[in-house]
C-alpha cells in the first residue's frame, strides 16, 4: 500500500475518521483480492493488451479510487505502467489544474468527474485525452422503514415527491457540500433541474426560478461533509447510535457506495436505493492524460486507459468496487436498474458558480460556527500569525478557487471565541445575505485584533463554545478548536466528557493539532462529538482552516 | 432478434471445425504473405515511427493489429492521439507537438488546420454520412409524434425540421404520444458531442442550419444570426457533452436511451466489423434527412506523414481494413457491409468562417449562463 499510494499528506485528511476509513478500505480491497487470487486458476490477460516499456503515471486522484488497487496491480503486470496515485480532494485538485499546478508534477487526473474543471477555461486547456473508466449514479439510500412508510419501496419516485417529503416533515438526509465534493455537486444539479421541470441544462434564469422549493428543500439537510466517505462513515454512525443526534432518513451518495455498504453488514437494515425517475447525475470517472504531459506518460495512459476499459478489468471493476462498467457486454452490479435518465448538466461556469453561490449563500441551511482559538502565550509570534491569516482567509481576500468556496457565507454566524487560562469575550457576526462584505471586514478586524498570552485552558473554552452554540434552531452548528498545546487549567477531558452526556443535541467539533496539542485527547473530542480531526504541524493552517469548511 | 444465442451457436460451430480450418488458414495466410510479398516487393526492413493526431473514431483502426502490422510492412510504426477538434488544433499549436500528421473527420477541420498551419498537402481518404444512433421503441415514438417519417423506398429517417419544431417549444419527452417507458421529463433532443471539441457536433451544426435556414446553405452574416437561437435550442441546452463521438456511442450502447434516446454518430460506428459494436437489442440505425458526410482527410505535418498518407490511400489491404472498420473509403474497390444503402438526402458544410462564426456565437451565448436566446 505505501508503496503505491504516496501518503497524502496529513493536514489533507480529516484525522483520524478519514484516515480509518482509507486503511479498512484498502485492506477489504486486499481480501478482496486474496480471494479472487485463490479461485481463479490463472490470470488471462486478453491478447490484445498492448504491453510496453515499464512506466510510472503519476496520477493525481480522488481518494475514492483507492478501491481500485487490486487492478491497478493487475494492469501493472499486463501493462508495465506502473499507477502512483496521490490523493487530493476534487476541489483542490481543480485548482491545482488550474493555476498550472499540476503539470510537471502529475502526468494524469483521476477523479469522479472533470465536467467542473471543464466549464474553467484555464483548467480545461490543460487536459488531454480521458478514457472512461466506470460510471455510478449519485441516487439516495433510504432507511428501510423510512422507505416503507413512504411507500417508496414500491412506487417510481421523483425528485418532486423527495421535496414533498421534506417539507412535510417526513424526510430528512445526508448530502456532501457541493463546492467540496462531486456527489453533492451532482445531487444539487439533479434536484435543481428536475425541480424546475424543463427537461434541459439549468441556466441562470432557471435557477431563480427553483430558489424557493430548493431552500425548502435543504431545511431537511441534517449531514454535511466535505467528502462522500466521512459522510458516510457519520450516517452510519448516526444510524448505529455511535455519534449523538439519532439516525438520519436518507443518505445522498453514490450507488457504489449504497451497494458497498448495504453488502458490508454495519447497518442492521440495508438501505433502499431510490432512483428518481426524472433523473439522476452520474459520475464517469475518467482518466485524464494532462495535455503537458511527456510522450511516455502519454502513451502509458493510453495502454493503461486499454488494459481498464478489456473485458477482464472491467469485470473485477465491477465486482470489487460496485460500479457500473464503461463498456458494453460486462454484466452490471446486480439487482440496479439497467437504464436510468441522465439528468443533463451545466457546461458553463457562470451557471455553475451562480449554483453552488445560490447554495452557500441562500439555499443551504445556514451555519452557525464558534472559532475557539488559543492565544495563550505559546502562540506568540509566527504561530498567531499563521492563525491570523487563516482565519483572515476565510474572510473573502483569497480569491483562488478553493479560498472562494472557503469564505463565510451569507446568513452564517461566526464567533470567535479566543482563550487563554479562560475563555476570553466571544466575538459574534452575522455575515449579511445581500452585502457581506462590511460583515466579512469587522471579522477581519476581529482576528487582526487577536493577541497571544497567559495560559491554556481547552475544555472549559470548548464547554463555553457549547453554550454560546444554544438552541441551533434551523441551522448547522459546529465548533472548532485550535489549539497548540496541552490543556493546563480548568476542566479536563473527563468533566468534558460528563458535560456532553448531560446535553441533548450534537454539536461536531473539529479539533487542529497544532505545535505542542495533545493528538490522544484532540481525537477523542472529535470522536465523542462526531466531528473529526485535523493535523495542521506539518502542513499550512489555512488548508485545514478551509477544509473543515466543507463539513459546517 | 437474439444476438447473444447467435454467438453463441457460432461459437460452438467454430469450435467443431476449428481444428479442420487452422490449417486451411494456415495455408491461406502463407499464400497471401508470400503473394503480397511479391506483389509489394517485401516487407520493409526497417520502420520510421510516426505519431499523429486522429479524430477518436478512427482510433480502433489505427490500433487494428493488421493495420498495424499492414503499415509496418510499408516501414511505418504509427501512434495516434485521439483528440476532438478544437482539442487538435490547440495540440498542433504547441512548437514541440511531435505530431507527423492530423487525421480530422471533417471537411472544416481539415481546411482550418491547412490554413492556419499553412499547409497545402493533404489526402481524402474515406468518408462517413452522420446516422442517428437510436431504439426502435424510441424511434416508434417519435414517428408517431411525426418526428421519423417513411421514405418512399420503406426506410425511415429522422425529420430534423420537425426535432427543430420541438427544440423551439421545449417540448419533452413525456409530451409526446406512446409509451410510458419513453416518456421522461427531458427535452427531445438529438444528443451530440461538444460542437467546440467534436467533429461529430460540427456536422450536426452544418445539418441544422441548413434545415434552420429553410433548406439553403448559410453563407452570410445576416443568415447565421438568423439559425444561431435555433442552433442554440438544438445543441446549446443539452449542457455538458462527451468530448468525442466515440465516448457518445459508448454512452449509446452502454446507458441505453435514457442517456441517449437519440444521438448523433458516424456511420462507420454502426458499420464496423473490427468489431462489430456490441448493440443493445433494440437498437437501430437511422439517416437524419438531411444527413452530411463526414470526410476523413489526412494531413501530413512532415515526411513521414505523407508516407502514412500515401500507404492508406494506395495499399488495398490497408482500404479494406478501414472498409471492415465501416469507413466508406474513397476508392469504389471496398466497401463496408451495410453500406449498400445510402442516405437520399445529403447536404454540404457551409464554410470554415461561417462555421467559426456559429461556434463563437454558441460559445458567447454558452459563457453567458442565460440560456438560448
Amino acid at each position: 500500500m505505501t508503496r503505491r499510494f504516496r501518503a497524502p499528506t496529513a493536514a489533507a485528511l480529516p484525522g483520524t475518521a478519514l484516515t480509518g476509513t482509507i486503511l479498512t478500505g484498502v485492506v477489504l480491497a486486499g481480501a478482496v483480492l486474496a480471494g479472487c487470487t485463490a479461485t481463479t486458476p490463472e490470470p488471462v490477460a486478453p491478447s490484445t493488451v498492448p504491453s510496453g516499456p515499464p512506466t510510472t503515471l503519476r496520477v493525481l486522484a480522488g481518494s475514492e479510487l483507492a478501491d481500485l488497487e487490486p487492478v491497478l496491480d493487475d494492469a501493472e503486470r499486463a501493462t508495465g505502467v506502473r499507477v502512483e496515485l496521490e490523493f487530493t480532494g476534487s476541489l483542490d485538485g481543480a485548482q491545482k489544474v488550474a493555476e498550472g499546478k499540476a503539470d510537471g508534477a502529475h502526468d494524469a487526473l483521476w477523479f469522479s468527474s472533470t465536467r467542473y474543471l471543464r466549464t474553467i477555461p484555464e483548467a480545461r486547456d490543460r487536459l488531454g485525452p480521458e478514457v472512461q473508466v466506470m460510471t455510478s449514479p449519485v441516487v439516495l439510500g433510504l432507511r428501510e422503514p423510512v422507505a416503507r412508510e413512504l411507500g417508496w419501496d414500491r412506487a417510481p419516485v421523483r425528485w418532486s415527491d423527495v421535496a414533498a417529503a421534506v417539507d412535510r416533515g417526513a424526510l430528512t438526509f445526508a448530502m456532501t457540500d457541493p463546492a467540496a465534493s462531486n456527489t453533492g455537486f451532482s445531487a444539487l444539479v439533479a434536484v435543481a433541474t428536475a425541480l424546475d421541470g424543463g427537461g434541459r441544462a439549468l441556466d441562470l434564469d432557471a435557477i431563480a426560478r427553483v430558489s424557493g422549493a430548493l431552500s425548502r428543500l435543504f431545511t431537511g439537510h441534517r449531514v454535511t461533509a466535505g467528502s462522500s466517505e466521512w459522510l458516510g462513515d457519520a450516517f452510519v454512525r448516526r444510524a448505529t447510535g455511535e455519534d449523538p443526534g439519532g439516525p438520519v432518513d436518507a443518505l445522498i451518495t453514490y450507488e457504489a457506495s449504497l451497494l458497498s455498504l448495504n453488502r458490508s453488514g454495519k447497518l442492521s437494515e440495508p438501505l433502499v436505493p431510490v432512483y428518481p425517475q426524472d433523473g439522476v447525475v452520474s459520475a464517469d470517472y475518467p482518466l485524464t492524460v494532462l495535455a503537458g504531459a511527456s510522450p511516455e506518460a502519454r502513451d502509458a495512459h493510453r495502454r493503461l486507459g486499454e488494459y481498464l476499459r478489456g473485458p477482464e478489468a472491467q469485470r473485477a471493476i465491477v465486482e470489487l468496487t460496485a460500479r457500473r462498467p464503461a463498456v458494453p457486454g460486462v454484466p452490471q452490479p446486480p439487482d440496479v436498474p439497467a437504464t436510468l435518465v441522465e439528468i443533463p448538466f451545466p457546461d458553463n461556469r457562470a451557471v455553475v458558480d451562480a449554483l453552488l453561490d445560490a447554495y452557500a449563500d441562500r439555499l443551504r441551511r445556514p451555519a452557525r460556527t464558534v472559532y475557539v482559538l488559543d492565544v495563550s502565550g505559546s502562540m506568540e509570534g509566527e504561530r498567531i500569525d499563521q492563525l491570523k491569516r487563516a482565519l483572515t482567509g476565510l474572510t473573502g481576500v483569497d480569491r483562488s478557487l478553493s479560498g472562494r468556496s472557503c469564505r463565510f457565507r451569507g446568513r452564517e454566524e461566526v464567533v470567535l471565541l479566543p482563550f487563554s487560562q479562560a475563555p476570553g469575550a466571544p466575538l459574534s457576526f452575522t455575515v449579511d445575505e445581500t452585502a457581506p462584505e462590511a460583515s466579512l471586514a469587522s471579522v477581519r478586524a476581529a482576528v487582526e485584533g487577536l493577541a497571544a498570552g497567559g495560559d491554556t485552558a481547552v475544555y472549559d473554552s470548548v464547554i463555553r463554545a457549547h453554550d454560546l452554540i444554544g438552541d441551533p434552531g434551523d441551522r448547522f452548528t459546529s465548533i472548532v478548536l485550535m489549539t497548540d498545546g496541552e490543556n493546563r487549567q480548568g476542566a479536563g477531558l473527563a468533566e468534558y466528557r460528563a458535560f456532553l452526556s448531560g446535553r441533548a443535541g450534537a454539536v461536531p467539533v473539529f479539533p487542529i493539532l497544532f505545535g505542542e496539542a495533545a493528538e490522544g485527547e484532540m481525537r477523542e473530542v472529535a470522536r465523542i462529538t462526531g466531528g473529526a480531526l485535523w493535523d495542521a504541524r506539518h502542513d499550512p493552517l489555512d488548508r485545514a482552516f478551509c477544509q473543515i469548511r466543507g463539513y459546517q | 432478434m437474439t444476438p447473444s444465442r447467435n454467438r453463441a451457436g457460432a461459437r460452438v460451430a467454430a469450435l467443431v471445425v476449428g481444428v479442420a480450418i487452422i490449417a486451411v488458414v494456415a495455408v491461406v495466410v502463407a499464400d497471401r504473405v508470400r503473394g503480397d510479398a511479391e506483389a509489394e516487393a517485401g516487407c520493409a526492413s526497417s520502420t520510421t515511427s510516426v505519431t499523429g493526431v486522429i479524430g477518436s473514431e478512427k482510433e480502433s483502426y489505427f490500433k487494428d493489429p493488421r493495420v498495424v502490422e499492414r503499415l509496418a510492412c510499408r516501414g511505418l510504426r504509427v501512434t495516434a492521439d485521439s483528440l476532438g477538434s478544437r482539442e487538435m488544433v490547440v495540440a498542433l499549436r504547441k512548437p514541440e507537438h511531435g505530431y507527423g500528421f492530423a487525421f480530422p473527420s471533417s471537411t472544416p477541420t481539415a481546411q482550418k488546420i491547412l490554413g492556419e498551419f499553412r499547409l497545402s498537402d493533404s489526402y481524402p481518404l474515406f468518408s462517413s454520412p452522420m446516422v442517428v444512433a437510436t431504439f426502435n421503441g424510441v424511434a416508434d415514438t417519435l414517428q408517431r409524434n411525426g418526428a421519423v417519417q417513411a421514405e418512399p423506398d420503406g426506410s425511415r429517417v429522422v425529420d430534423v425540421a420537425t426535432l427543430l419544431r420541438f427544440a423551439r417549444e421545449g417540448t419533452k419527452w413525456d409530451q409526446l404520444e406512446g409509451p410510458d417507458r419513453y416518456r421522461f421529463p427531458k427535452a427531445v433532443e438529438l444528443r451530440t458531442t461538444d460542437p467546440q471539441d467534436s467533429s461529430s457536433a460540427i456536422m450536426f451544426l452544418s445539418l441544422a442550419a441548413h434545415v434552420a435556414n429553410n433548406g439553403s446553405v448559410v453563407q452570410t452574416a445576416d443568415e447565421v444570426r438568423r439559425v444561431v437561437p435555433d442552433l442554440c435550442a438544438l445543441v446549446g441546452r443539452q449542457g455538458d457533452k462527451q468530448r468525442t463521438s466515440q465516448d457518445l456511442f459508448n454512452d449509446y450502447l452502454t446507458k441505453g436511451y435514457g442517456r441517449v434516446p437519440i444521438g448523433l454518430v458516424y456511420e462507420a460506428q454502426f458499420l464496423t466489423r473490427s468489431p462489430a459494436p456490441v448493440l443493445p437489442p433494440d437498437a437501430v440505425m437511422l439517416y437524419p434527412r438531411p444527413t452530411v458526410y463526414s470526410r476523413h482527410t489526412l494531413i501530413p505535418l512532415d515526411d513521414t506523414g505523407g508516407q502514412v498518407g500515401r500507404a492508406l490511400r494506395d495499399d488495398q489491404e490497408l482500404v479494406r481494413l478501414a472498409a471492415e472498420h465501416g469507413f466508406r473509403p474513397e476508392s469504389p474497390t471496398s466497401q463496408p457491409v451495410g453500406a449498400d444503402r445510402s442516405p437520399t438526402s445529403v447536404v454540404e458544410s457551409p464554410s470554415f468562417e461561417v462555421l467559426e462564426t456559429m461556434l463563437d456565437e454558441l460559445a458567447a451565448i454558452q459563457r453567458s449562463g442565460r440560456g438560448c436566446p
